[in-house]
């Protein structure tokens, strides 16, 4: 004989719609959470990176600067003192100032901070020949590093000339 | 005379509840959803606009004047100023989802250029660009 369910009955147990529901929203709410924290970190990063570029060419233009006056006051005063070159350098905000002469060109070296955290840095190492020779400034090093350790960011990939 | 309630009506009662804070949390996790994506896209579009700023830059760097820059870069000239769009997938097209305005100009008291590189979506600057170089540009002003 077969037993028929009541009328009203439910068809599964009272309370189980409860925690599928509750299961639900959790899973909804903690999906939505971790796309929103996603996006945003997603936003930080790109932020720095945006930061980090318009640093780099800031400190680049600042020492495309300080070559050009270089290369101006050399040509101007025929081979001025070393001493003289290196408080351009200084008013021009270049650190790690480095002055010597080799063979008869002058080698400086002087760095740029990046940004205003004080990690990385902008190294550079410039020729400056006698009057008359070509090139008269020529850049041995150009390079982004980091402070401190020398840790050098920006290897030379190879490219392919063409 | 308390009336008590069918097991019917507990489930009705339980699935209307049940409904109303599901309806309730998707809402939220909708508008919260919303927001992300609309960040995400956001971030896109800056890490583009850095990267075609950057290659600009680059770019300007390398060329000789700004012809030779117009047509590396693949966009039209107006006097000292170069305009480059872009479509949603950062290739240079006729039709601008983005683009990029770089002018050039030359100090007057050094030998140095510079371009002024500004990148925007239409509506607002996605991101702007300060590059300098010491060898002569041809067509700075």
């Amino acid at each position: 004989m077969s037993r028929r369910k009541p009328f009203g009955r439910a068809p599964f147990g009272f309370g189980s719609l409860s925690i599928f529901c509750t299961l639900l929203v959790c899973c909804l709410t903690a999906f939505s959470v971790l796309s929103i924290v996603s996006a945003q970190a997603g936003w930080r990063l790109s932020q720095k990176n945006a930061d980090l570029v318009q640093a780099y060419y800031a400190a680049d233009g600042q020492a495309v600067l300080l070559a050009d006056q270089l290369q101006r006051r050399w040509e101007g005063e025929r081979a001025p003192a070393l001493s003289a070159l290196e408080e351009l350098l200084e008013a021009g905000g270049a650190q790690d100032r480095r002055l010597e002469l080799r063979e008869g060109a002058v080698w400086v070296a002087f760095s740029l901070p990046i940004g205003d955290g004080g990690i990385q840095r902008l190294s550079v190492e410039l020729l400056l020949y006698p009057p008359g020779a070509q090139p008269r400034v020529e850049p041995q090093v150009w390079r982004m590093e980091t402070d401190g350790t020398g840790e050098v960011y920006d290897n030379h990939l190879p490219v392919w000339p063409g | 005379m308390k009336r008590r309630l069918s097991g019917a009506s507990l489930m009705l009662l339980e699935l209307t509840l049940s409904a109303l804070i599901f309806c309730l949390s998707a809402a939220v996790c909708a508008n919260l959803l919303a927001r992300s994506v609309t960040v995400s896209r956001h971030s896109e579009a800056v890490t583009g606009a850095v990267f075609a700023a950057e290659s600009a830059a680059e770019h300007f760097k390398a060329a000789e004047d700004l012809g030779q820059l117009s047509r590396a870069l693949g966009g039209r000239l107006e006097g000292a100023q170069l305009t480059v769009c872009y479509d949603d997938a950062w290739m240079a097209a006729d039709e601008a989802r983005y683009r990029l305005d770089l002018l050039v100009s030359r100090d007057p008291d050094s030998g140095v250029s510079r371009a002024s590189i500004r990148v925007t979506d239409g509506q607002e600057t996605l991101f702007t660009l300060e590059v300098a170089r010491t060898a002569p540009f041809g067509g700075a002003s």
